[in-house]
């Protein structure tokens, strides 16, 4: 935040005994364009649980 | 008593109700990053996707100055400006709704939620910021052509904490001719206004 300006008498009529003062308040603005690929590779990992089937078998001897 | 200003920008809620105001003043540099969510957060997430062809659009900012310390009298004759050159790249701009919603210390009534797909892009403004019918690119406005911007407090002026502008919203656009970029170069905004 700023605050400068040069006081000033009101002018034009009675003098008041107050000033005037011009007052500034700056902000700062910018974006970030990217591509749909670069913003794919920018993300962060997934977890992913894989499907797993696990599989019990019986192994049964004829004779 | 000098008065203290902070630019504040309200998000999420519902319409006419934020959810949030945030004092951006703590942010920077540069304390408003346009990006396409709906919050006042400066990081990497959620930038703005470069389209294919056509214009995608930040989601909208609705700020406004606020008071923090009032003022010995009062203070009126807000005025926006830019330095009147856009440095923030090839195919990216910056524009603000002609139109100023009414905001003040009793009421958010005009207040319209930003909206659009997170991640890609925002809502462009006219189509859905409703008071709002037409829009400027904020490098029209420099320090020999300022954008007058407006005040419904009582008199017209601000002279108690609390009280505000009037909403100024703005958005960033992106055209398929951007380039891709960590982020823009920073452009600087300023309210100049008269106190007593």
């Amino acid at each position: 935040m700023s605050q400068s300006g040069n006081p000033r008498n009101i002018t034009g009529g009675e003098h008041t005994g107050l000033e005037m003062n011009e007052g500034d308040k700056a902000i700062g603005f910018n974006g970030i364009p990217t591509t749909e690929e670069e913003k794919a590779a920018n993300r962060p990992p997934k977890n992913e649980t894989l499907p797993c089937v696990l599989r019990s078998e019986a192994f049964e001897n004829y004779d | 008593m000098v008065a203290v200003l902070s630019v504040r920008v309200d998000t999420g809620g519902t319409n006419g109700s934020p959810g949030a105001n945030t004092d951006i003043d703590a942010l920077g540099p540069p304390a408003m990053q346009m990006r396409t969510d709906d919050t006042s957060t400066v990081d990497t997430t959620n930038p703005i996707v470069i389209p294919s062809s056509g214009t995608n659009y930040s989601f909208t900012k609705s700020s406004y100055l606020y008071c923090d310390t009032a003022p010995s009298l009062q203070i009126n004759n807000v005025q926006f400006y830019t330095d009147g050159t856009n440095s923030l790249g090839t195919g990216i701009g910056m524009v603000v709704g002609n139109e100023m919603p009414t905001r003040n210390s009793g009421s958010t009534a005009s207040y319209i939620k930003a909206t659009g797909t997170v991640g890609t892009t925002g809502t462009e403004m006219t189509a859905f910021y409703t008071g709002i019918t037409a829009i400027t690119d904020v490098f029209t406005y420099n320090s020999g052509a300022t954008k007058s911007i407006s005040i419904s407090e009582s008199g017209s002026i601000i002279n108690a904490i609390g009280e505000t502008t009037n909403y100024v919203v703005y958005q960033m656009t992106v055209a398929s001719t951007a380039s891709p970029t960590s982020a823009t170069t920073n452009e600087t905004g300023t309210y100049q206004y008269d106190e007593i």
